[in-house]
């Protein structure tokens, strides 16, 4: 179930609300726990089984790795850390990866001419790599002692299975919820009205933006490699650059809104990355939660930059390789993470990194802006040649009309969309809407507040609505 | 070096939602997500837009199939989405200039799922326009698939002759007579309102040149050639072919070129025979308005076509055949009146169907069958249905009259020439050859 579907927003959310509301305080996690699990098993099906059990395991290993557990020793709970931590990666690289590895091991066996029975195609549960890095975010909190392990089941299910967060993030470490979760709120219509002009931004942002400025990508990234020229393909790198950025932040919004909605805060997941003047700031901006996740649980454990530089450079490859391959099981994502790793080693090689944010600011910005599209071409298209294709005709200048598919996409309103949407990005990066929206305390923040809501969540609920009319033609029939 | 904060937000609502902004904002979101209901408690219930009719609710014993039937179901009784279509329509008519476009919203892209989530859906290979309909001058309005296919046809040209003659031989060898009628595109026939910026045009008009001249260079004895026939009929009157809203062409063009043209080609007598005139001007709503989500009317002549001297008889619906039926007329005439007497099948599509109240009173025994592309909505189960229902139908006339709208000939899915109705037909008919001709008395 998307945020942005009629089914969420005017069947679910109302009966969610209404029963939050009809129910005592104390009842808050439960009807949490429950609806996130409608939720879940609206979208995945019978995978919700799989939830439960990683649910199920993962509650019981909380209390076996917490340390002054009925004295249990040190090695004892770092080998229950170890089995927990490989039974959540297992079933990650099994759902996510299974289909993938199989098809690398055939082709591989093809390359020496062996032949092999067909691939078992593994159906991908939604959101299995957001709970992952959640259970493993509980063990290892508890493990470290960070907080204590999580006694009531339905708190723990809340924890995990919370529905703003379970199928696109923000990823939320256990130490920053865990606190949140026994609370009684004692203002449930003041948390419902700060959340829902969150949620009413994200959604305008995903549905009549990034959804307007989709086709124009796509229309580009499905060209053949004789179709593409150099501004079409430009215009499609942009196009996805602003697509995800839309996208991405968007969901984050409306889940960081539907948190606070119900009472939970939620972490920020996006600080205008587009402002960023260099690829290690773009990191402290671009899905932080996920930064923050990998620095906590990897980084950090494996040296981070404590040892040699040449450690220090392994420690941010390998981060990088698996942040890309997070991603998803293709070669292409973990090319993009290399990318950014090797980005970020080379600041680091020249001191880049250290320069004052004020140093050549709009240069190293553009710059930045320009180093994380062509990365984007990575991360979107379907395969390695396809990559290939789109980056050569992005540096080597071929020209001519732009073919008719891309025409077709880049109507009046997406071309009108595509290019405030580049205006906004590339605006001064101390001007920053959402945060004057978000933050502003004037009389006039709150006006352009309340306004940009008056306006933005109708217009998306139109969007929404209208998005599903599919007549058929012949209804004369 | 710049730090970006770890913190979660603050505990309590921020400052500025106190007092009257909070009731304002608390008033906006109870509106947003409780209007729908709100007004469906007040007795607002949603009525079919789009045409079919509303899903019903789904038996819990679908299982877990239950919640995506649930979920057409929740979309379908929604209410206001029908003033959300309309505003939507509206909104893009009035600020952009343009038809609507019909995105799904859907899954977050790119985010950690996997590469079937980037980039959410592709365009189809060939590219296609996500809104269905096109505008073009003075108001005219096009559907988009006749650009697209135009220009990217599921068939070469080879191929597409080559499977025009395979139908022929199929049908004729076996005893049968075939009259085939390509109901030329609206942007084929009335191409100076198809605006010269429009996606896809200048390459659909090339290929379609290309193609309608093939077709006449096959010299297929039965070849009823509509398109000179509509280009001398809008010189003749000075009025365009096809209506500025719709998909079809006028009631004069239905009357006086399509249904005249299908009949000279099975007897010169037989639309001679009837009395044709102009009645009231009607109103009617057009279909692409309506694909557009914004419906409107405009207005035809209707033409009046009465066969004196022919007796209607039994008008049978027989089998549903995937929601359209397959309809069969027996009339009787006085002595004098010709009809056409072997039995005959008319597979056709929507052209068809506009005119078959003047056809059928030319024929003793008539059968429609809609065209397969019906089962090709429906899945590959209903389209196997639906070929063997064709091919069970035509083994058992004389006659086969082929009506296909240009665009839809030269796709993969809903042509007659797909290989495998093509190859159901050969089947079917070598098992069942004719030999009785046509006889028009």
């Amino acid at each position: 179930m998307s945020f942005a579907s009629p089914i969420f927003l005017w069947y679910f959310m109302p009966a969610l609300l209404v029963v939050v509301w009809l129910t005592p305080r104390s009842a808050r996690n439960l009807v949490v726990a429950l609806f996130s699990l409608l939720f879940y098993v609206w979208g995945a099906g019978t995978f919700v089984f799989l939830l439960l059990a990683c649910i199920a395991v993962n509650y019981a290993a909380g209390r076996l790795v917490e340390p002054g557990r009925g004295g249990a020793s040190e090695r004892s709970r770092k080998l229950w850390l170890a089995a927990t931590a490989s039974f959540d990666v297992g079933i990650l690289a099994i759902w996510k990866y299974g289909t993938f590895a199989q098809q690398q091991f055939h082709a591989l066996v093809h390359d020496f001419g062996g032949s092999t029975g067909s691939v078992l195609r593994i159906a991908l549960p939604i959101g299995i790599s957001f709970f992952t890095f959640h259970h493993l975010s509980y063990v290892i909190d508890v493990y470290r002692g960070v907080r204590p392990a999580q006694r009531h089941p339905v708190a723990f299910v809340t924890y995990i299975a919370m529905f703003p967060q379970l199928i696109a993030g923000p990823i939320v470490r256990y130490h920053e919820i865990a606190d949140q979760l026994p609370e009684r709120r004692p203002d449930r219509l003041g948390d419902f009205a700060a959340g829902f002009p969150r949620f009413a931004h994200g959604l305008a942002k995903k549905v009549i933006v990034a959804d307007s400025i989709g086709p124009i990508a796509d229309s580009i990234f499905a060209l053949s490699s004789n179709q593409l020229t150099t501004p079409a393909a430009w215009l499609g790198a942009l196009a996805y650059a602003l697509q995800i950025y839309f996208d991405f932040s968007g969901y984050s919004d409306m889940a960081i809104g539907l948190g606070r909605m119900l009472g939970f805060r939620l972490p920020e997941n996006f600080a205008r990355p587009y402002s960023a003047v260099s690829i290690t700031d773009f990191w402290r901006r671009w899905h932080m939660s996920l930064s923050r996740w990998f620095r906590d649980y990897l980084y950090i454990p494996l040296g981070g930059n404590r040892g040699s530089a040449g450690r220090t450079y392994f420690n941010l490859y390998l981060v990088f390789a698996l942040v890309g391959f997070w991603h998803g099981a293709n070669w292409t994502f973990l090319i993009w993470g290399l990318y950014h790793g090797s980005w970020l080693v080379l600041e680091r090689v020249t001191g880049y990194r250290s320069w004052a944010d004020e140093r050549l600011r709009v240069l190293r910005r553009l710059f930045t802006y320009f180093v994380v599209v062509v990365g984007w071409v990575f991360f979107r298209a379907p395969n390695l040649h396809a990559a290939g294709s789109m980056l050569q005709a992005m540096f080597v200048p071929r020209f001519g009309p732009l073919p008719d598919t891309v025409t077709a996409a880049a109507n009046t309103q997406r071309t009108l969309t595509f290019a405030l949407a580049l205006l906004v990005v590339l605006i001064p990066g101390r001007f920053v809407l959402g945060r004057f929206l978000e933050a502003s305390t004037s009389r006039i923040g709150s006006l352009a507040r309340v306004g940009v809501t008056a306006v933005a969540a109708p217009y998306a609920a139109v969007l929404v609505a209208a998005g599903t009319f599919s007549p058929f033609l012949y209804f004369r029939f | 070096m710049r730090t970006v904060s770890e913190q979660v937000g603050p505990v309590a609502p921020p400052r500025w939602l106190r007092g009257p902004w909070r009731w304002l904002v608390l008033a906006l979101a109870a509106a947003f997500f409780f209007a729908p209901v709100g007004v469906r408690v007040f007795g607002v219930r949603a009525k079919p837009i789009e045409n079919r009719p509303l899903v019903a609710f789904p038996p819990l014993s679908r299982g877990f199939h239950i919640f995506a039937d649930l979920t057409q179901w929740s979309i379908d009784h929604l209410p206001l989405r029908k003033l959300a279509v309309r505003t939507n329509a509206r909104l893009s008519e009035d600020l952009f200039g343009e038809p609507p476009t019909y995105n799904v919203a859907g899954a977050p892209v790119g985010i950690g799922q996997g590469a079937a989530l980037a980039g959410g859906a592709r365009p189809a290979p060939g590219g296609s326009f996500d809104n269905m309909v096109i505008s073009g001058s003075h108001g005219w309005l096009f559907l988009g698939d006749e650009f697209v296919r135009g220009c990217t046809p599921d068939f070469t040209l080879t191929q597409f002759t080559a499977a025009l003659r395979r139908l022929d031989t199929i049908v004729t060898a076996s005893g049968r007579k075939l009259v085939l009628i390509v109901a030329p595109d609206k942007d084929t026939v009335d191409q100076r309102f198809v605006s010269s910026s429009t996606p896809f045009a200048a390459c659909s008009r090339q290929a379609k040149a290309e193609r309608w001249a093939a077709l006449g260079a096959l010299g297929l004895p039965d070849f009823v050639d509509l398109l000179p026939r509509l280009q001398v009929e809008e010189r003749t009157t000075g009025q365009p072919s096809f209506l500025a809203l719709d998909s079809h062409w006028s009631d004069r063009s239905s009357t006086t070129v399509f249904v005249k043209s299908m009949l000279d080609a099975l007897s010169p007598s037989l639309y001679a025979s009837a009395r044709v005139a102009p009645g009231p001007r009607q109103a009617y709503t057009g279909d692409l308005s309506v694909l557009n989500g914004a419906p409107m009317q405009g207005s035809d002549v209707r033409w009046l076509l009465t066969r004196p001297g022919v007796a209607p008889g039994a008008t049978t619906t027989t089998t549903p055949f995937l929601n359209f039926p397959i309809t069969h007329y027996v009339n009787a005439a006085r002595p004098g009146v010709p009809l056409v007497r072997p039995h005959t099948l008319l597979y056709g599509d929507s052209f068809s169907v506009r005119a078959l109240d003047q056809i059928a009173p030319f024929f003793a025994d008539l059968t429609y069958i809609p065209e397969v592309s019906r089962g090709a909505v429906e899945g590959p189960q209903a389209r196997a249905a639906a070929i063997a229902a064709l091919a069970e139908q035509i083994r058992s006339a004389d006659v086969v009259v082929v009506e296909q709208a240009e665009r839809e000939l030269v796709s993969a899915v809903g042509s007659i020439l797909a290989p495998d109705v093509l190859d159901a037909l050969q089947s079917a008919l070598a098992k069942a050859p004719r030999g009785r001709g046509l006889s028009v008395r």
